[in-house]
């Protein structure tokens, strides 16, 4: 007999109940896409059947997780829509563009020497005319700035001797944007670690999650960096109690999709690898963890759930961790997706959805009107600040602001 | 994270004791597997939507996409219940509202009927036969099955009453009500 009624990814248990595709944030604004529903499970029996029957709407398909979050029976619904993707997809229409934009290693290491001349070249309208002409990249996107100095570099120069006398560590895994963009990110977490009572490690090889690779169906580039990076948590968990992250995309790519996705083996690192807010709010929780606010730290904030956030479940713990600053005054912003999807709205075909999208979230923040937006996604920080005007703060950052000096 | 009640399961019973509790000033966490909340189709007058917003505006959190793998345990009495998000979430009391065979509150093989959570006792005769009608249109003796619970509705773990997890809903089978 069966032993059991389940297949990949739980297609079958699909009631067609239709809540995946209330929820979608696509198909709200695209008529051309069939929705989750539709585009993972009801498609996935004909893909299986021939692959001829791929459908190209799937390329509208965000991966933001949201219709595995709604879905009361545990069909994982964006993954059936990604792995059919990597599997079946036809040849990109910009293939050098989708290429650029997923590997932010590479692009990251290429420009960071060279950042104040990307950064001022970047913005020029001629430079994006061209972009958006020759490559596709919508010319209407502001660009992430690019760091002169790699938070590696820095940490190496700056931070590491002073690591020695903790005498219990976690290790950082900083992600792209942390590394080449945006290496203050960096320095607020080892500020707030060392300030909870940690040294920080980096790990011994970290290459991009791979994220952008998947969206952009290079799934075996993202197959080989997921190897590295699985053998540098194995090898930091024999010594440091944790891995510990910034990103909410990274985090859920690391601990899902290297799963569900790519077929690779997490349940080893799976447990100690979360975003630092979760971390510290468990210690802090458990008393092993005490942090000291500056009593003067005041600031208006509000808090937006990226939806891989959401898919991990883990608002909470960064919500209850900034109400723990007295000065903080937060508002809980409404789940609603800001469109970008990462690489996604930077593509001029698709920039439209990807604004029309975040419309809701836009409208919700310009009326909160607070100081900043708080999200540990930074696609959702470029998105919000280009699209709202209102700086955007990872949470570690608040904490890294608010802590005693 | 610290909470007064813990609701595991967004049905009917689940939200309504998890709005009653936040209502009387408990802090609530309600762990449900979907949005839906309910075991309605969406296209019902859009109540999965307005039960989430009266249920958050109440206060009750709600962690949603996730659902209870287990507990731990201080004798008879639940200390912690951990999800398959990683989330670790302790309260004075846990609500057992994960409803029946459908929403796999209670799961049925060849052998036996049991209770997937806490592996609460259920009731359930043990002769096979007895479980169903072959008859397709007759009442199924199945749709009365449901946990054991004590005169205040908590449930029997290994013959034990637990001190603080209450079924409620229709995980009590034909035990509800009395």
């Amino acid at each position: 007999m069966q032993e059991s009624s389940t297949s990949r990814l739980n297609f079958e248990a699909c009631l067609k109940c239709s809540i995946c595709n209330t929820v979608c944030p696509m198909m709200a604004v695209n008529g051309s896409y069939p929705g989750p529903k539709k585009a993972g499970p009801d498609q996935e029996r004909y893909r299986l059947k021939d692959p001829a029957f791929y459908d190209y709407a799937l390329k509208y398909c965000l991966n933001c997780k949201r219709c595995e979050v709604a879905c009361p029976s545990g069909v994982k619904v964006a993954d059936l829509i990604q792995t059919a993707r990597l599997k079946y997809a036809p040849r990109s229409s910009h293939p050098v563009r989708d290429a650029m934009l997923a590997s932010t290693d590479l692009i990251g290491s290429l420009a960071s020497p060279f950042a104040p001349i990307v950064n001022g070249v970047l913005p020029l309208k001629p430079v994006k005319a061209v972009l958006d002409g020759a490559f596709g990249i919508s010319s209407k996107r502001t660009f992430p700035k690019y760091s002169r100095e790699k938070f590696v570099t820095w940490f190496r120069k700056e931070a590491a001797p002073a690591q020695e006398a903790f005498g219990r560590y976690v290790s950082y895994f900083h992600g792209c944007y942390g590394n080449y963009n945006y290496p203050q990110l960096g320095k607020d977490f080892v500020k707030v670690v060392n300030a909870a009572g940690y040294g920080v490690h980096l790990l011994w090889k970290e290459r991009c999650c791979g994220v952008a690779l998947m969206a952009n169906n290079m799934g075996k580039q993202a197959a080989r960096n997921a190897a590295v990076n699985i053998g540098s948590f194995t090898k930091a968990l024999d010594k440091d109690e944790a891995v510990l992250t910034s990103s909410s995309s990274c985090t859920f790519t690391l601990r899902e999709e290297y799963k569900e996705v790519l077929g690779m083996e997490t349940a080893a690192y799976k447990d100690k690898l979360m975003l630092a807010c979760k971390w510290l709010y468990e210690k802090i929780e458990a008393g092993e963890v005490h942090l000291r606010f500056d009593p003067g730290f005041r600031m208006d904030l509000a808090y937006h759930s990226a939806c891989h956030m959401q898919k991990l479940g883990w608002q909470d713990y960064t919500i209850r961790l900034l109400r723990m600053i007295p000065g903080v005054s937060l508002t809980v912003l409404d789940q609603n997706c800001c469109g970008i999807a990462g690489t996604f709205g930077f593509k001029k075909e698709y920039y439209p959805y990807a604004q029309a999208i975040g419309e809701r979230l836009f409208e919700d923040i310009k009326a909160a009107a607070p100081q900043a937006v708080v999200t540990e996604c930074e696609t959702c920080k470029w998105q919000i600040e280009m699209s709202t005007g209102v700086p955007v703060m990872n949470p570690i950052s608040v904490l890294a602001a608010a802590i005693m000096p | 994270m610290k909470y007064d009640a813990v609701v595991i399961g967004g049905g009917r019973s689940g939200c309504s004791a998890a709005l009653e509790l936040a209502n009387n000033g408990k802090a609530v966490c309600l762990v449900t597997e979907g949005l839906t909340l309910d075991s309605l189709k969406p296209e019902f007058n859009g109540s999965p939507y307005k039960r989430l917003a009266s249920l958050t505006s109440a206060g009750v959190v709600v962690m949603r996409g996730d659902s209870v793998v287990g507990g731990h345990w201080d004798g008879f009495r639940l200390v912690e219940v951990f999800t398959s998000n990683g989330l670790i979430l302790q309260a004075e009391d846990f609500i057992l509202a994960t409803g029946r065979f459908f929403s796999r509150g209670l799961v049925a093989t060849m052998d036996k009927i049991y209770e997937p959570v806490f592996g609460a006792d259920v009731d359930f005769p043990s002769d096979r036969s007895e479980w169903f009608d072959p008859d397709f249109f007759a009442p199924q003796p199945f749709e009365s099955f449901g946990v054991k619970t004590t005169g205040e509705g908590k449930i029997y773990v290994g013959g034990v009453p637990a001190e603080n997890v209450t079924a409620i809903g229709t995980i009590l089978g034909e035990n509800a009500g009395k």
